[in-house]
């Protein structure tokens, strides 16, 4: 059925209804035209009243010569003569007497003609009183008078007739304009069903578009998402690899850098205590053999140091996150720390309430043993480490103060590099990461740590964290 | 027979010059063809205008042709404008009753003269109108110059057989 439908051309249909509603609308146009035009023809109306008026013409000529002879004086059968023969003359005219003749009264009227003439000559033939005697007029009277009785008769059936077929005329026409009317409203229902179908296919048509643009944009949109997360896994997997080639890098150049010296302090002792064993004392040798320890201690630092650096640099470190009390974390660093060395230089003040710090403890631990191992390392024996925690805004502070000779603030900007070390440091074993490292194990941990001295006075770092309350954590792991 | 001439001199005059003045209209002398009553300011019998057929001659000649709803062919009138008589005779009035020798009545509004040359015709194809045919006059309108005038509705104000006008 739709497959029909679609074989003809869409337009045909409403071509055709239009073509139809253009044949109804002229169909009605010149059959009411032809009404009109029937109605203002009708000359014939007019004849009754021409043939009436005859007849009266006729009588009233009657009545006067009739009067006259009585001795009726203000008659004039003479004016009445010529209006009778006025009448006449009209009806002799053209249009009248096609007309009479068309009716068949034709001899009629010449029969009336006839008499008017003989009526005037019998008129003119006499003088005075005796040219409208009754008895010389009438014969000829009368036959007029039934002539135009005859044809008044005629007239009237004609008129009737004609009345009648125009009325039938009118109604037939009337009666197929209105089925040409009825022939243009169908029309005009087919055509607004036709465009009501058109805007309700355009619409559907519109709205399938709509959604298959929608489904192919969805798709796009898919493909895009997968690809960039390929493309963003690939770049992770080359940022990584780069990470990692970047650790063995710098380990490697660490170790070539650092390792050399302790382990020629190393060897150089063991050959030493190799060569001349049996020239020292026993004394003498296990001073010789505390000295290598430390060495190799140092070098194992050094090692401990190293990896961690280069993990920072490979961004091997990440972070777990969790919420933990700073000053608890000082207290355990400071016991452990007085139990390892038996210092008692370690003096803690804590903030009331207790500082929340939002950081991974770990690597808390390890940062703060850096400073505090660096204030122990560079102050005097005698002088007192000062430890202190406190809140500050959404941050959370560790102070580690020490009262040594303090850094040359021109040396101050270089202390964070890495290897750097202070000309006050000489003579101290050091590994030149210490500072390094904890600043980058802060800002891990989207800390930081900062540096204050005053060359003879002492130094002061401070390590920032988040405050833990400022962060959901009730089911953080502490 | 002479004073008759200088009357229809005058009225002639007078007539040509529009005069506002209301001055006497000189009685008839012949047979009178067109009474005229009603609003005029001219009267010679009574209050009435009778006219007769020199005083009507001397009236501007106006030629008309046109069909007629009850002739075959185009018809040539000659006569005077039913306007310039009304004019001659100082007629105010918006309507005219036309009346025939037959008693036939037509009332005719004063406008239909305003608007066309209406003759009131006295001759038909050069041949004078007798009353045994349409005369003494025919009202004949201008038929074929104005198409609205091919209606019914005027034909039956083609008076003939005309012999007396009733201005109201």
């Amino acid at each position: 059925m739709m497959g029909r439908l679609r074989a003809i051309p869409a337009y045909a249909v409403p071509s055709l209804v239009i073509v139809a509603l253009t044949a109804f609308l002229a169909f009605a146009l010149v059959r009411l035209f032809q009404v009109e035009q029937a109605m203002r023809v009708n000359v014939d109306e007019n004849m009754l009243w021409v043939v009436t008026q005859a007849q009266v013409a006729s009588h009233r000529l009657d009545q006067a010569v009739n009067r006259r002879a009585v001795g009726d004086s203000d008659v004039d059968p003479e004016l009445r003569l010529d209006i009778l023969s006025s009448r006449l003359a009209l009806m002799d005219e053209g249009p009248q007497r096609r007309y009479l003749a068309a009716e068949g009264v034709e001899p009629r009227l010449d029969e009336a003609l006839t008499r008017m003439q003989s009526l005037r000559e019998a008129v003119m033939a006499a003088q005075g009183e005796a040219r409208f005697a009754p008895e010389r007029l009438t014969p000829d009277l009368d036959a007029l008078m039934a002539s135009l009785n005859r044809i008044a008769n005629r007239v009237m059936m004609a008129e009737w007739e004609s009345t009648g077929a125009r009325l039938d005329t009118y109604r037939s026409s009337l009666e197929k304009v209105i089925a040409a009317i009825v022939g243009i409203g169908l029309s005009g229902v087919i055509l607004v069903m036709l465009l009501v179908i058109a805007l309700h296919q355009r619409r559907a048509a519109q709205r399938a578009l709509t959604a298959h643009r929608d489904q192919l944009e969805e798709e796009v949109e898919r493909h895009i998402h997968r690809y960039r997360q390929a493309a963003e896994a690939l770049a992770q997997a080359l940022d990584r690899e780069r990470s990692v080639s970047e650790f063995y890098r710098s380990f490697a150049a660490m170790v070539s850098h650092q390792f050399r010296t302790p382990l020629a302090v190393i060897d150089s002792g063991l050959q030493r205590l190799q060569r001349r064993h049996h020239q020292f004392t026993a004394e003498q040798r296990s001073e010789r053999y505390t000295r290598l320890r430390e060495a190799v201690a140092q070098m194992t630092r050094l090692v401990e140091s190293s990896l961690t650096a280069a993990r920072i640099d490979g961004k091997q470190v990440e972070p777990n996150l969790g919420r933990h009390s700073l000053s608890r974390i000082v207290d355990h660093l400071c016991r452990l720390q007085s139990e390892a060395t038996g210092t008692q230089r370690l003096e803690t003040q804590h903030a009331t309430p207790e500082p929340w710090a939002w950081c991974d403890r770990a690597l808390t631990e390890q940062a703060l043993a850096n400073l505090i191992g660096n204030a122990l390392k560079y102050s005097p024996e005698g002088q007192p480490v000062r430890i202190t925690t406190a809140r500050d805004g959404d941050r959370v502070t560790c102070r580690v103060t020490d009262f040594g000779p303090g850094v040359p603030a021109d040396e101050q900007p270089q202390l964070f590099e890495r290897f750097f070390r202070g000309s006050n440091a000489a003579g101290t074993d050091g590994t030149g990461l210490g500072l390094n490292i904890a600043r980058h194990l802060a800002r891990i941990q989207h800390g930081d740590l900062t540096l204050e001295s005053t060359p003879g006075e002492g130094t002061r770092v401070t390590l920032r964290l988040p405050a833990a309350d400022t962060r959901e954590t009730s089911d953080a792991p502490s | 027979m002479k004073a008759t001439r200088i009357a229809l001199l005058l009225w002639g005059v007078l007539l040509t010059a529009l005069p506002l003045a209301a001055a006497p209209l000189p009685p008839p002398s012949g047979e009178v063809i067109l009474t005229v009553g009603g609003e005029i300011g001219l009267t010679n019998v009574d209050d009435e205008a009778h006219l007769d057929a020199d005083m009507l001659a001397a009236l501007p000649r106006e030629r008309l042709m046109t069909h007629t709803s009850v002739t075959d062919g185009p018809q040539t009138f000659e006569g005077f404008l039913a306007r310039d008589l009304l004019d001659a005779l100082h007629a105010e009035g918006e309507r005219v009753t036309a009346l025939a020798l037959n008693d036939y009545l037509a009332e005719i509004p004063a406008e239909d003269f305003e608007r066309y040359d209406v003759l009131l015709a006295d001759t038909m194809n050069g041949e004078r109108l007798t009353r045994r045919d349409k005369g003494p006059l025919w009202i004949v309108y201008p038929r074929d110059d104005h198409t609205e005038l091919q209606d019914i509705r005027y034909d039956y104000r083609w008076v003939w057989q005309l012999h007396r006008l009733e201005i109201e």
